[in-house]
């Protein structure tokens, strides 16, 4: 074991051995990664502008086993931080402290499908493509579907309230959330998974979701799934303008028009989407392109579309074209969900924002982001989820360059700002992690801090679990207080 | 009781803010209304030392046990009145003590709704029918409060008002605290403005109840209806004197109403078939249907919830049924097939031994031991011996209660003895 950052850097060389090897008795000795090279695969999750290496990994199979390793860690007092797929873009699996990282990605069962029931117990660590994929076959799907569905583990998606396109209709993933079983820091086992349609006292299920792995680690997950709908169609609008989009998505749920999902991208990532293995049919020469799905009964769809095209038409949409069959769907939606991939074709990094505003004030808060990167100089593609006022302004840039760098840096503080100021909030679906944590204090005051932080001490007394995350670490006097507070006269 | 302390406490409300609470043991309690978020401040401030009641029109009283200790009852039922609405955002921002059907009527026009809805909408304050997680009977389509709720203002137990959530549709900033007053009965603040995702009012429905069957007959045919018409908002079974009515209630846009509407009506064979406002009667009144309403204004649920899967509903209620039949408790049920919910709604208040009776035999049911029991309205006198086994997790709720309230100044013991 070597000295920097390795367990012989908190504990001595002696305890750290004996701790390596208590845990592999747990989890067998494979199932602990504590050399240099395999650590740093943990380093980052998908924001990699913050590093830390862990000290060591370790990879449960079950949750007996998960709940013996957090006891095992609790002896020697180990920050924790619990991690799926390391998918997320907040830095929220980032191990700030070292520590130990606790991973799901062993823990891939299909414990139970309850067709009848309409409810699936899963590991935490299967991943959400692969529900669809298991129910589908009894007509039943999962509804929230992030980008990275191919990659992301249902726990992850269950820690961080994850979204996705069809959110809209469904809404996020703690409507879908029936039960779980957590482990705290400690090791004791939170047993809620019975597919209870009601919580019984208070509802730790919905305080639990979304809380970061801060909290507890989520081995398991019982999900609502819901009936396949009989008839699904997918339309894509064309605009000249990135506007048009907007106003027509803001008309669309102003007309209260159900589509299951509307998502905007414009005309950097259809770009870079017909440039790349991706390409969906999208036309490049688009200010912005609405991709829609309507589901329901066949009279149901066909009733919407109608409804629909009006407002398309109404507001400036050039063309309103409907998929022709299932095939021409899933290239449409790919195009959709390769869509941030497709963007390392513009620069060889991207800088995912997410942040929500007030669905009226679309176009308005897209005209303001589009403008602050422009004035920085940089590459802005947007690719959101519009039905929900989820923005996500993608700065494209060259993590090479320290300037740029900088640069992106203080539009992701600038946007966050406007979208405040406009009464919105600081994430949509991909939560505070390590990059928003110190928003809080834009957004709440220390009294509301302070509340929050009542709830993670009642789980989590000693805060070892995914610790720095989500709460600001100072306090909000001291967040807000500017780094330079010039107080005399500046002379040149 | 500190008598002097409790008139400090009322001291610092208007007169016009006081009043009295007929309390459970037929004794009464005083009871303050504040008008606003600083009388209620200065209220926490002032009633330092008491254990305080929260409430909203006090409704569900008898949703949870008694409470072992109250000294004051405090009220939200003078905080009412929208904050907040922007019909196009789809975004609701209410006090806690308005009531549901004001807020119903505001967003009429508008073609827009809250959920979940609740019986009796008129009498319940929206903070009390979220404290009280009260179910909604378009569950099935709308949801739970857990489904709704966007954000709370609540005032916590050192007389600060925090805040948690938000006004926005989608959001995942910080805790969701706000979720974990739902159910909480007050045990970790009062609640006192609520944001809340709002629903499109659909333009048609329908009610459809099908001629009386047997309760095995009802089933099947309800499971068609489901099958027929998915997006249905309630499928539900009514025991009648001599039967069982399958009733569908249907809400959407004309042509996809229809559609859904002539395939739950072959599912269920003849039925009564009742459109437009009749059938929103129709469903209110079904809604309306567990809550008994006193001459004195006050409400009552002699009634027994019990919570299990789905697939178990046939033989939960059979249960149910055998066991008041052997306790000679008179009474009817009913199913909510597809949500696991069969409700045992009893012909007035049974006496407690019969109670007694009625709890033991569901105990010793093989089918029922596995479902969640819920009595809403038991006598007082035995409500405490029904509320059964700790709840999953009961240690962390343990926690988050001293964690919120450190010096006990809700009233304990609401959401089980042992909290």
């Amino acid at each position: 074991m070597s000295d920097n950052g390795t367990p012989t850097s908190f504990l001595d060389r002696a305890r750290a051995e004996r701790l390596v090897t208590d845990l592999a008795r747990i989890v067998g000795p494979r199932a602990v990664v504590a050399d240099q090279e395999r650590l740093s695969t943990y380093e980052s999750d998908g924001l990699a502008l913050y590093r830390h290496r862990p000290w060591l990994v370790v990879l449960p199979r079950n949750t007996p086993e998960a709940a013996a390793v957090m006891a095992r860690l609790a002896q020697d007092e180990l920050p924790i931080v619990p991690r799926g797929a390391g998918t997320g873009l907040t830095g929220g699996a980032s191990p700030v402290r070292g520590g130990a990282v606790v991973s799901t990605s062993r823990m891939r069962d299909l414990i139970e499908l309850d067709v009848q029931g309409r409810y699936a117990r899963v590991q935490a660590g299967l991943v959400n493509a692969d529900l669809t994929h298991a129910c589908s076959k009894h007509g039943l799907f999962f509804a929230p579907d992030p980008s990275s569905q191919q990659a992301c583990t249902l726990g992850g998606n269950v820690a961080n309230n994850s979204g996705g396109p069809h959110c809209f209709k469904y809404g996020s993933t703690v409507r879908h959330v029936l039960g779980l079983v957590a482990v705290d820091a400690k090791g004791s086992v939170l047993d809620l998974g019975e597919p209870r349609c009601e919580p019984a006292g208070l509802d730790l299920v919905g305080a639990l979701v979304g809380s970061e792995g801060t909290l507890a680690l989520i081995t398991e997950v019982t999900l609502r799934l819901l009936p396949a709908p009989e008839r699904v169609e997918t339309l894509l609008a064309v605009f000249g303008e990135l506007s048009e989009a907007c106003d027509t998505v803001t008309a669309l749920i102003a007309q209260q028009l159900e589509p299951s999902a509307i998502e905007i991208l414009d005309r950097l990532t259809i770009e870079a989407v017909e440039a790349s293995v991706y390409r969906a049919g999208y036309p490049v020469d688009a200010g912005a392109v609405l991709l829609l799905d309507v589901e329901g009964t066949a009279a149901e769809v066909e009733e919407l579309i109608e409804a629909l095209e009006e407002v398309v038409r109404a507001h400036g949409g050039r063309e309103l074209t409907r998929a022709a069959n299932a095939a021409d769907r899933g290239h449409l939606w790919a195009g959709r969900k390769g869509a941030f991939g497709a963007l390392g074709r513009v620069a060889p990094d991207l800088y995912v924002t997410d942040a929500v505003v007030p669905r009226t004030r679309l176009a308005e808060l897209v005209a303001g982001t589009t403008a602050i990167c422009r004035e920085l100089g940089l590459k802005l593609a947007n690719v959101f989820h519009a039905g929900d006022g989820n923005l996500h302004p993608n700065i494209c840039y060259d993590g090479r360059d320290a300037d740029e760098v900088r640069r992106v840096l203080e539009a992701g503080q600038r946007i966050q700002d406007l979208c405040l100021a406009a009464g919105g909030s600081l994430s949509g679906e991909h939560g505070l992690g390590l990059e928003k944590r110190d928003g809080m204090c834009a957004l709440f005051n220390q009294s509301d801090l302070d509340s929050m932080g009542r709830l993670r001490t009642a789980f989590d007394p000693a805060r070892r679990m995914n610790p720095d995350k989500l709460l600001p670490t100072r306090p909000c006097m001291e967040v807000r207080t500017p780094r330079v507070a010039v107080r005399g006269e500046v002379r040149d | 009781m500190n008598t002097e302390a409790i008139k400090r406490a009322l001291r610092a409300v208007e007169p016009h803010s006081r009043g009295e609470f007929s309390a459970w043991d037929g004794g009464t309690l005083p009871l303050v209304a504040p008008a606003d978020e600083a009388e209620a401040q200065a209220f926490m401030r002032a009633a330092d030392g008491l254990v305080i009641l929260p409430i909203g029109n006090g409704t569900k009283l008898d949703w949870c046990a008694l409470p072992t200790r109250a000294d004051l009852v405090f009220s939200t039922r003078r905080l009412v009145g929208l904050v907040a609405y922007e019909p196009a955002e789809g975004v609701l921002v209410a006090r806690a003590g308005t009531d549901l059907a004001a807020i119903a009527r505001q967003l009429r026009p508008d073609h827009q709704r809250i959920a979940p809805d609740v019986a009796h909408p008129a009498r319940c304050t929206i903070g009390g029918a979220f404290a009280a997680a009260q179910m909604g009977a378009d569950r099935l389509r709308r949801g739970t409060w857990r489904d709704a709720i966007l954000g709370t203002r609540v005032l916590e137990a050192d007389g600060q008002i925090t805040q948690s959530g938000g006004r926005l549709v989608k959001n995942v900033t910080g805790y969701d605290l706000f979720r974990l007053h739902g159910g909480a009965h007050g045990a970790l603040g009062i609640v006192l403005e609520l944001s809340l995702l709002l629903w499109p009012d659909p333009p048609e429905c329908v009610w459809l109840e099908s001629d009386k069957m047997e309760p095995g007959s009802a089933l099947e045919a309800l499971a068609a209806a489901a099958r027929a018409a998915p997006a249905a908002s309630r499928l539900a079974l009514f025991e009648e004197t001599d039967g069982w009515r399958a009733v569908v209630h249907i809400e959407g846009r004309p042509r996809a109403l229809a559609a859904a509407r002539t395939g739950a009506l072959r599912a269920l064979g003849t039925a009564r078939t009742f459109d437009g406002d009749e059938a929103r009667a129709q469903a209110a009144s079904a809604r309306d249907h567990e809550a008994v309403v006193l001459p004195d204004g006050r409400m009552r649920w002699p009634l027994l919830e019990a919570l299990g899967p789905p697939h178990a509903s046939a033989s939960a209620l059979a249960a149910l049924r055998s066991a008041a039949i052997a306790c000679s408790i008179r009474g009817r049920l009913i199913v909510d097939g597809a949500l696991g919910r069969c409700v045992f709604v009893a012909d007035g208040y049974p006496e407690p031994e019969a109670v007694r009776a009625f709890a033991r035999a569901l105990a010793a049911d093989t089918i029922l031991r596995d479902h969640i029991l819920r009595w809403r309205g038991a006598p007082p006198s035995v409500r405490r011996e029904l509320t059964g086994p700790p709840p999953p997790g009961a240690d962390v709720m343990a926690r988050l209660v001293a964690a919120f309230d450190p010096a006990g100044r809700f009233a304990r013991g609401r959401l089980h003895p042992q909290l």
